[in-house]
């Protein structure tokens, strides 16, 4: 083999091996979300929410849920709780909707919702916050309790 | 009365396998004996191959001079070179270098690999404060 030929062969991998660690890299983006609960909800209100999940759409897409005390029932008002969220996503938009359920997961026991958007981008962290503005009472009437005896 | 025969079939037949066992065992002996023929050949061959040197005179490429029959440095250094190429692979210094570094190589390029690996992948994700989230999800977490 012709030195010319080496010293190509030898740039090409060269070339596969950069271009391989360049874009295979992956890296950590953190996403501090803080659910929160305002006016006119009130903390009755949620305080009724036994079963929560948080969705993560869009970028990336995850499933939350937090029941038995984690989470939900929320034990403050107006912060119902924080969680972080990591992703590899480093482009778009990551839509992170919280649902508060009086029992389970049944549309017809929906409580109260709230998303809200983050970009995805090169921050390593970023911090938001999903707050909850209605509460569905048809849904979620306040006598409607789950202790058991 | 018919008289007693001497010798019956099976008699005739035993010294029939008797003659030929000491036939064969005379045959053995001629053989394994070193004073055979041909042993006798050899001894005769044997004066002939230690048969005296020519003298100094009769060999005329035989040097008279006796420095040029020494053995000179460079020949003992040949010897030497030829003993060391006579040495086998293993028992070479060389070879124990290269394959402790080919083992080493190895060994750190595995272990580099994974490094490398498990660093293009994200490497470690950032321990969850669990005193100031309620949980922490998504890549690299266990929830």
């Amino acid at each position: 083999m012709k030195p010319a030929k080496i010293l190509s062969a030898a740039a090409l991998c060269a070339a596969l091996l950069g271009a391989t660690l360049v874009s295979g890299c992956d890296t950590y983006h953190y996403y501090d979300m803080d659910v929160k609960a305002m006016s006119p909800v009130t903390q009755t209100e949620i305080s009724g929410m036994q079963f929560c999940q948080i969705l993560v759409t869009g970028a990336d897409t995850h499933t939350i849920n937090w029941t038995q005390g984690i989470g939900c029932p929320p034990q403050g008002f107006p912060d119902i709780g924080s969680f972080e969220f990591s992703s590899f996503a480093d482009s778009g938009n990551l839509v992170f909707t919280f649902n508060g359920y009086a029992m389970n997961l049944d549309q017809s026991m929906l409580c109260s919702t709230a998303s809200t958007t983050m970009p995805a981008n090169g921050t390593i962290t970023q911090m938001g916050t999903i707050t909850l503005t209605s509460f569905n009472e048809t849904n979620c009437p306040p006598h409607v309790t789950t202790s058991t005896p | 009365m018919l008289p007693p025969r001497k010798g019956t079939r099976g008699s005739r037949s035993g010294f029939g396998v008797g003659l030929t066992l000491l036939v064969s065992a005379l045959m053995a002996v001629i053989v394994a004996t070193p004073w055979s023929s041909a042993r006798a050949a050899e001894d005769e061959e044997t004066p002939k191959s230690s048969a005296p040197e020519p003298s100094q005179v009769e060999d005329n490429d035989k040097p008279h001079d006796k420095s040029l029959l020494e053995k000179q440095p460079a020949d003992a250094a040949v010897a030497k070179q030829n003993q060391v190429n006579d040495e086998a692979f293993y028992q070479k210094w060389q070879f124990w270098a290269i394959t402790g570094g080919v083992v080493v190589g190895v060994v750190g390029l595995v272990f580099g690999g994974r490094a490398l690996y498990h660093s293009l992948n994200g490497g470690d994700v950032r321990p969850c404060n669990t005193m100031a989230f309620v949980g922490c999800y998504g890549q690299g977490q266990s929830q």
